[in-house]
């Protein structure tokens, strides 16, 4: 699937006099991955893709030059840019560092008139974002547990029927980092079972929305 | 506008179409009793219907003049496949009460309207708002950074089973997706037909974490392909 999709990698190792990212390329794993799962709304017109958790713009450009490259694809980065005490030590970077890296990768791009910034906690703004509108979703914010499952289900809703949502860091090792997402995640699949279908599960873990007419209903017609 | 029918809503009569409040309100004076009569008092309530357990917790719980429920309600019009006038049903039995003045209105969808309000700004909390299992969970989920530590929460119908499948819970598979996710964040204190939980003084550092953490950060080799 993902020859038929056109080649414009962005390349940090290429460019990397162009772009600044303190955390290195770490997208470069999931590269085929991602044109693989997203592959139909490459080049689509008209293509929104909403992002939860943006930090300096790798994945967001990933997104700008691989599948948002129609003139009126639009990308919607949802991110607090804003570093709290107890995670410090994960970032080199302070937290007006954190969002001025952010703007200055993606307006070297050239791409930031397609990007709509919403900075604020995704609990709180996801639901002011309106019902099916987005063709697909990465979800990449606050690792605990609970907030990832918030961040899920506040944005399923938001998706077009047929739209893909993928979690990152599905498969992170608890036994090397303090906080991993995967309990929160394994209950977004357990409660939407009937709502979507997992399409991929590795590193990062991907959902489908099922069209309504899919979706698994009890006796009485109620949402299973 | 729609037409609205209030041929039902005569002054000074109550209008119900149930009553899911007298079974319950035992529990509720055990669980929520120690609020009665005590100042600025905030509960918030996710599902008010047509007002009926509003207006128990104003007379029972939220008594003191500084004292308020926020309700959150979409007030569809139609509910269970009956369409009525809920809200003017609302608005009538709490008129009725004489306590329209101590509730707050936000019409909507909880998950639309739950991420406005301040954390741990509530007393207690009452989620009676839809029983499929994902918007419950997303409820409790959405509500528990809310409440002060200490403050109680209560989930309604968490033993309900739909008709003819009595294995069928969805609100209790929700709740109990809930509780062991928020883990040590809270103590269940009942568990019947409604199950209370308390959100604890001083929950882990973990659960209650609103912030990100970047594994990317402390995983990062060199540049692919930096020389």
């Amino acid at each position: 699937m993902s020859r038929l999709v056109r080649r414009t990698s962005f390349d940090v190792a290429k460019e990397r006099r162009d772009y600044y990212f303190p955390d290195g390329d770490w997208a470069k794993p999931f590269d085929s991955l991602w044109r693989e799962i997203f592959h139909p709304i490459a080049g689509r017109p008209g293509a929104v893709f909403l992002e939860v958790g943006s930090y300096y713009g790798l994945s967001a450009l990933w997104w700008l030059r691989n599948l948002l490259t129609a003139p009126d694809a639009r990308l919607v980065c949802v991110d607090p840019w804003h570093i709290q005490e107890q995670w410090r030590r994960f970032y080199t970077t302070d937290s007006a560092d954190y969002e001025a890296i952010f703007d200055w990768n993606l307006k070297k791009s050239g791409l930031d008139r397609q990007v709509r910034k919403i900075k604020a906690e995704s609990r709180r703004v996801l639901g002011e974002l309106p019902d099916e509108y987005f063709d697909g979703c990465f979800i990449n914010g606050s690792h605990v547990p609970c907030d990832a499952l918030v961040d899920g289900l506040l944005a399923l809703p938001l998706l077009k029927d047929g739209a893909v949502m993928l979690f990152d860091d599905y498969g992170a090792d608890s036994n090397r980092f303090s906080i991993v997402p995967r309990t929160g995640i394994d209950a977004f699949a357990a409660i939407c079972a009937g709502q979507v279908e997992m399409i991929h599960k590795g590193y990062q873990i991907a959902f489908r929305k099922l069209p309504v007419a899919d979706v698994a209903r009890d006796a009485s017609g109620r949402p299973l | 506008m729609p037409l609205v029918d209030r041929s039902n809503l005569r002054p000074g009569r109550f209008c119900f179409s149930s009553d899911w409040v007298t079974d319950h309100q035992t529990n509720w004076q055990m669980l929520f009793g120690q609020l009665a009569g005590r100042p600025d008092v905030r509960f918030l309530e996710v599902g008010s219907f047509e007002g009926r357990s509003t207006i128990w917790w104003l007379r029972n719980i939220v008594t003191h003049d500084s004292s308020f429920i926020t309700c959150v309600d979409p007030w569809h019009a139609v509910l269970f496949g009956h369409r009525m006038e809920f809200e003017e049903r609302f608005n009538h039995n709490l008129a009725c009460a004489r306590l329209s003045h101590k509730v707050r209105k936000m019409k909507g969808e909880s998950r639309r309207l739950l991420g406005a309000l301040s954390q741990n700004s509530f007393d207690a909390a009452y989620i009676d708002g839809s029983h499929a299992p994902m918007d419950a969970l997303l409820d409790g989920l959405m509500v528990l950074p809310l409440i002060r530590p200490g403050a109680v929460l209560l989930f309604d119908d968490y033993d309900l089973a739909y008709s003819g499948q009595p294995t069928m819970k969805p609100v209790r598979r929700a709740v109990d997706q809930f509780l062991a996710l928020a883990g040590d964040a809270i103590e269940v204190i009942h568990r019947g037909w409604q199950l209370a939980v308390r959100k604890r003084d001083r929950p882990s550092l973990v659960q209650l974490a609103v912030e990100k953490v970047n594994p990317h950060l402390i995983d990062s080799g060199p540049l692919a392909g930096a020389d």
